[in-house]
């Protein structure tokens, strides 16, 4: 899955020749250190009548340990020759002078040479690799965690915030990563350390190293100026988002460190698509229940409609086929059936097309500031006609609330509470609408003294399909899709819906809808 | 003399049952069945009042209002389907008198005649003879003085609630939108501040002691504007 790029990095010398200078002058005073020290104790030993094998000895020791501690191929090689000349100036016969008068020390001094250049220089290199190996050891040991832990993200935005929490430890650098969807719009982002990603410059070189799918930025060829170096997380899908890294100090990148971040690149590019997949994979259930539902509702909705249907229909038929024999009186009463049902067939269309509209989300709430005994007045004088033979109270506190709502909706939620009172109570039962403020929420209250909701059913109510019709339906047509409406709107609005049953017996069903917070208004004077 | 309704309505069954309830009630009747036809018909017979329907298949109906309030003062009353309610604001705010939705009753078809006849005339009338004591039920305002009377007990109103009530006296039974409303008190520079109009409507129908659930005298048509009950 992951491509490799060649990477163009061009390694950085400007600004460490200082830093030479600076080690070259340690190690030579280390070496140094190290030749007076051995001949101190060189000369303690003769002192002590040691021969003078153990004094060469002392210093191919000294010069093992220099070459141990500079690592460094040209120092080690100074020391040999230091060692030797040290050995011959103090301690070969003449003393203090650089001649010898036995022909056999040219040879020692040689063999000496020889001993302490090999030694040392084995043992740089032991050292070397020794440090190479535990660098790589590290390195792994973090890829390792860093991939477990990149494995066990939930969500894009942990993903960058880990990934950038990692690189910005591994890298001691200010780490920016940026997501992007397949339109190019920023998903998600997280930064460590400081912001030099944010300027337009970088922005550009960011873009660029997205759009164009290689590094970009500082250690590449492509404006190299730049303050970060930008590394693009690729996929076989295309480019997923940039990973910047923009080192605190002035140190280049090394080539093992851009390994790293590739791999790091490569590995968040994984987890981006398994993400992506998983997210389709989602988009798709999610579809198909939608699918389902939008069935489930069609069959409600044709039962809630041959109902009423069935009705006009036989009243209608009746009277065409036996105008001439029956009475007036019947006649009338047929006609006014005929009439009740087309007017709950009215309201049921026009609950189906807001269901509808919300279940494809096109629903877009015209907010606007409403008074909320407004909404309730409305609403009461929508229904008042069929609810002759109840009676239905209002109680408005004294202090006026206003609230930003889509009034027609939330008026078609009271109306739908209050068909359900006027459906589900006997005739002349008392239906009252409240309203009140409390904790930051207004609450539209609407209870009658009724039978009440059986206990079984109760749980049911905003379920989008029941098994079969209420058993109080009484033959009288479902409120399923009234109700589920009333959630949907008030949900939309932030609010929440409730229905219980009340002592001694009725039902309230309660409708809170948040205040945006906003001043409100005793029952005064607002003139000026 | 019976008065002329025009009728303009791409439905057959809608006209014929509308031409039948507005007959019996002595209206004569014209049909149009699409909105060039209607304005043919308006300019030719110069009817009463127009019932239009805003889905004509032809035209905007916003359109038709626009171009019969160019020409004449030709009372509108507009029917459009529910659910259409900024269509509705447009078209009062366009010139339309008065609206129905659909689904309606004929009875309330004719009460909305009734009401755009008598205030055709009554603003003609009112035109001449200035301000004058108005009554509805329990209250009367007195606009020549600018008082308002509750069952025989004098209401102390704010010079807006003031306002807001004469307007609403001076237009009877005809619904005024939010925007008119405002515009007509605040200046059309405020025509966002529901928020007055809202409070001032709130703190109007506690005096004049409204029950909610059954107001007699300010009815609130919503998402549209106000009416003052008929009688």
């Amino acid at each position: 899955m992951r491509t490799t790029r060649p990477v163009r990095v061009t390694p950085v010398s400007t600004h460490t020749s200082h830093r030479k200078l600076l080690t070259v002058g340690i190690n030579a005073l280390k070496l140094l250190l190290v030749m007076l020290l051995s001949t101190a104790l060189s000369m303690l030993l003769r002192a002590l009548g040691a021969s003078e094998i153990n004094i060469v000895m002392l210093y191919l020791l000294g010069i093992l340990l220099f070459s141990y501690l500079a690592r460094s191929y040209f120092f080690s090689l100074a020391a040999s020759l230091f060692g030797v000349l040290f050995y011959n100036f103090f301690f070969t016969e003449p003393l203090y002078t650089f001649q010898v008068n036995s022909p056999d020390y040219p040879v020692t001094f040689f063999i000496m040479f020889l001993v302490g250049s090999f030694t040392s220089m084995l043992t740089i290199r032991i050292k070397k690799e020794t440090l190479l190996a535990e660098e790589r050891e590290a390195r792994i040991k973090a890829l390792y965690q860093i991939e477990r832990l990149l494995l066990g993200v939930k969500n894009s935005a942990d993903l960058a915030e880990l990934a950038a929490g990692a690189l910005a430890e591994q890298f001691s650098s200010s780490v920016n990563i940026q997501f992007f969807d397949p339109t190019g719009i920023l998903r998600s982002s997280a930064l460590k350390g400081s912001d030099v990603f944010y300027d337009d410059r970088e922005r550009l070189v960011c873009r660029e190293a997205y759009l164009s799918g290689n590094p970009c930025g500082r250690g590449t060829k492509l404006f190299s100026e730049a303050k970060a170096l930008y590394m693009p997380i690729s996929s076989h899908s295309g480019v997923l988002g940039v990973i910047g890294i923009a080192p605190d100090a002035a140190a280049a990148i090394t080539g093992a460190q851009l390994e790293f971040l590739e791999t790091i690149s490569a590995q968040v590019a994984i987890v981006l698509e398994r993400e992506l997949l998983y997210q389709k994979q989602e988009e798709t259930q999610v579809q198909i229940q939608h699918e389902r539902l939008r069935a489930d509702m069609l069959r409600a909705i044709s039962h809630d409609l041959r109902t009423p249907l069935t009705g006009i229909m036989g009243s209608a038929s009746t009277l065409l086929d036996n105008f001439e024999s029956i009475s007036d009186a019947v006649k009338k009463d047929f006609l006014k059936n005929i009439c009740d049902e087309t007017g709950w067939l009215s309201d049921l269309v026009e609950n189906i097309l807001n269901m509808t509209r919300f279940d494809e989300g096109r629903v877009v709430l015209k907010i606007e500031q409403e008074a909320a005994e407004e909404l309730i007045a409305g609403a009461i004088g929508h229904v008042k006609k069929r609810a002759q033979r109840h009676t239905i109270q209002a109680e408005i506190p004294s202090e006026i609330i206003l609230l930003e709502v889509d009034g027609v909706l939330v008026t078609q939620v009271l109306v739908n509470l209050l068909d359900n009172a006027l459906h589900y109570t006997p005739e002349g039962s008392l239906i009252i609408v409240s309203l009140k403020r409390s904790d930051g929420a207004v609450i539209f209250e609407v209870r009658d003294n009724g039978p009440g909701i059986p206990a079984e059913t109760l749980p049911h109510l905003f379920d989008r399909v029941k098994p079969r019709p209420l058993a109080s339906d009484g033959g009288r047509h479902g409120f399923g899709l009234g109700l589920l409406l009333c959630k949907s709107i008030v949900e939309a609005h932030g609010g929440a819906i409730s229905i219980r049953n009340i002592e001694p017996h009725g039902t309230s069903v309660t409708v809170r809808i948040p205040e945006k917070e906003g001043p409100t208004y005793a029952a005064s004077h607002l003139d000026s | 003399m019976q008065p002329l309704i025009l009728i303009a309505d791409d439905e057959k069954t809608i006209r014929s049952f509308l031409k039948v309830s507005l007959e019996t009630q002595d209206y004569k009747c014209i049909e149009a069945d699409c909105g060039a036809s209607a304005l043919m018909l308006a300019a030719s017979h110069n009817p009463d009042i127009l019932v239009l329907d805003l889905g004509l298949p032809d035209m905007d109906g916003i359109d038709v209002i626009k171009k019969l309030r160019a020409l004449s003062q030709l009372p509108i009353i507009v029917v459009s389907a529910r659910g259409h309610d900024r269509e509705k604001v447009e078209a009062l705010d366009a010139g339309a008198d008065d609206y129905l939705t659909k689904p309606f009753s004929v009875s309330e078809l004719l009460a909305r005649i009734r009401v755009t006849l008598r205030h055709q005339s009554g603003s003609r009338l009112s035109e001449s003879s200035g301000g004058t004591l108005l009554a509805l039920g329990d209250l009367s305002i007195d606009e020549d003085k600018r008082r308002v009377w509750l069952g025989g007990e004098e209401l102390h109103l704010t010079p807006n609630e003031y306002r807001v009530l004469a307007l609403l006296f001076k237009h009877q039974g005809k619904v005024l939108t939010h925007r008119f409303i405002i515009e007509n008190i605040w200046g059309a520079f405020a025509s966002d501040d529901t928020q007055s109009l809202r409070v001032t409507l709130g703190n109007l129908r506690r005096k004049l002691k409204e029950d909610p659930a059954q107001p007699r005298y300010i009815i609130t048509e919503i998402g549209v504007g106000y009416r003052l009950a008929d009688e």
